[in-house]
């Protein structure tokens, strides 16, 4: 599981995720995801496109991230989840925590509305 | 403890007993404190110093820790500081007869306590493994400064508490491993509280329920109980390892049979409980749940689910499996702002639901491959005339198999519900759950 972490406009923090976000892999980007992304006091987006497969070791960090976004007032959208991901994310609907959009651009209007 | 010559000579009565003092104290049993009080006073006493003390490596910081002295606050040095610190980057004896007159030194000590330092002695801790644990120094010798035979007699006494405290240290990594062990033993007990001593009997059903918790336990827990008519199914799964989640568990279970037994519907008890366990859990906990209220006149399932999916439920005409998603997030992720609608579903005639937790669905073989949802309705389907207690054996006897020895790394709880497919076999038979101590693999 690999982390890449950059700033868009706005200012907003986006983390584009690679790998398998699974048990080892949120154990190897946790500490950096959170660090990027829930201790800054700004709205995310969270890139899935390169994201091959998510457990549940990997929705909880994804729930845990957004919690704390949101107890500072702040909102966190997941974007460019293949079907099998997408498909995770529904079953633990996930979508009521945070939302989830199918590009950037979309996930960028979410943030913008 | 051999003397060398020298030293043996000039060894008192009083100094012999200091020695086997120190000697008898690696034999019993002791802390850090009182072993490390013990070796000074007899370095004092046997060395003819003023003061005597023992400084603690703290290795990966790379800085020296001043454990015991007789009258000295704990205090610190960077390796390679001071006399200590030279002696212990150079790991040699140091004897200084006149410690103002050498650049080493540092006088800053002196100055905070009011001692004036004349003479010292100091050497390294080594332990067996031939790694350096502390420094030992001694202060002014009575009469004069420290002569060849005190460093003989000194760097005895040295080998002796370089023993002394690794015993120590081993024995307080044996005491923290013993209290790891009993913390995940309470959580297991905590666990298994909230587990059925016996499945209900609900003519016209059969039901089992299997939990085999993970070494270091996780936060797995089910319910089958009848409340007012109606079966109550639980299924839940609290975030992370340990006390914390068997304690998470345990609220949400309690908080839930208390609102349902006060009369909530399901939609309230289940507001209520994810909005007290939001308020309640620390940040980033939270649990997954299946909750379900079975109404055995009409074969009804109303559930709510809170992050616990899928929801399988089995059709005995074909064999097929719907797969439900959860209504909602985990519970207490945070408090709920509108409740989606709780599933009805209804049970036909020979159909199940089966509700099994994420240690199943992704428990992995060696490759990291993991056992997932098709695998469990494929073998739910080719034991669906059998009983819930055989269909619960096929599935682990699957999960065994498929695991190939990898060993087990989250809590596999199972729940399985069946309507019998005919009213002929509704003999009522009790069953017990099977609550396992022993893990998959591994």
């Amino acid at each position: 599981m690999d982390m890449t972490v950059s700033e868009l406009d706005g200012p907003l923090t986006c983390a584009r995720l690679q790998g398998r976000l699974d048990a080892a892999g949120a154990d190897r980007v946790g500490v950096r995801f959170t660090a990027a992304v829930a201790a800054q006091a700004r709205d995310a987006v969270i890139d899935l496109s390169g994201v091959s497969f998510v457990a549940s070791m990997g929705l909880r960090l994804l729930i845990s991230t957004a919690r704390s976004l949101s107890l500072k007032g702040h909102r966190m959208v997941l974007f460019g989840a293949n079907g099998d991901v997408q498909g995770v994310l529904e079953d633990a609907a996930l979508d009521q925590i945070m939302p989830v959009a199918s590009t950037e651009a979309e996930a960028l209007a979410v943030l913008a509305a | 403890m051999l003397m060398p010559p020298s030293a043996a000579v000039r060894l008192s009565v009083a100094d012999m007993e200091a020695i086997l003092t120190v000697t008898r104290a690696l034999s019993a049993p002791f802390d850090l404190h009182d072993m490390l009080s013990t070796v000074t006073a007899a370095a004092r006493r046997v060395l003819h110093a003023e003061r005597a003390s023992v400084w603690l490596l703290d290795a990966p910081a790379g800085m020296l820790w001043l454990e015991v002295s007789s009258d000295l606050p704990r205090i610190q040095l960077p390796l390679g500081a001071g006399l200590v610190g030279a002696c212990a980057r150079d790991r040699c004896t140091v004897n200084v007869p006149d410690c103002y007159a050498d650049p080493r030194f540092n006088p800053a000590v002196d100055r905070e306590s009011g001692f004036r330092t004349r003479c010292s002695l100091t050497l390294p801790l080594v332990d067996h493994q031939d790694n350096l644990i502390g420094v030992m120094q001694v202060l002014n010798r009575v009469g004069g400064a420290f002569d060849s035979a005190d460093e003989a007699l000194a760097e005895a006494l040295a080998a002796q508490c370089a023993v002394a405290l690794a015993r120590v240290r081993l024995t307080e990594s044996l005491i923290a491993a013993e209290l790891m062990r009993q913390e995940v033993e309470l959580a297991s007990q905590l666990q298994r509280s909230t587990l059925p001593k016996q499945m209900p009997v609900l003519p016209g059903y059969d039901m089992h329920g299997v939990f085999q918790p993970a070494a270091l336990t996780g936060g797995d827990t089910y319910d089958l109980a009848l409340l007012d008519q109606r079966l109550l199914i639980v299924l839940g799964d609290a975030t992370g390892h340990g006390i914390g989640p068997a304690l998470s568990v345990t609220r949400m279970h309690a908080m839930l049979r208390m609102a349902l037994r006060l009369g909530a519907d399901l939609e309230t008890a289940f507001r209520q409980v994810n909005d007290q366990l939001s308020e309640v859990l620390p940040d980033g906990h939270f649990v997954t749940a299946f909750v379900g209220l079975l109404d055995p006149a009409t074969h009804g399932l109303r559930f709510l689910s809170g992050g616990q999916g899928p929801i399988l439920h089995l059709q005995a005409a074909d064999g097929a499996c719907t797969a439900y998603r959860a209504t909602s997030f985990p519970l207490g992720a945070m408090p709920i702002q509108v409740l989606r609608p709780a599933v009805d579903l209804t049970l036909a005639p020979g159909d199940w639901l089966l509700l099994l937790s994420d240690g199943v669905y992704e428990y992995e073989d060696p490759d990291g491959l993991q056992f997932g949802r098709d695998r469990v309705a494929r073998v739910a389907c080719d034991c669906r005339h059998g009983t819930a207690a055989a269909m619960a054996q096929a599935l682990l006897s699957s999960l065994h198999g498929f695991a190939r020895g990898a060993p087990q790394q989250d809590d596999i709880t199972l729940v399985l519900l069946h309507r019998r497919p005919d009213a002929g076999s509704d003999a009522l038979v009790v069953t017990k759950p099977s609550h396992d101590i022993a893990t998959m693999a591994g």
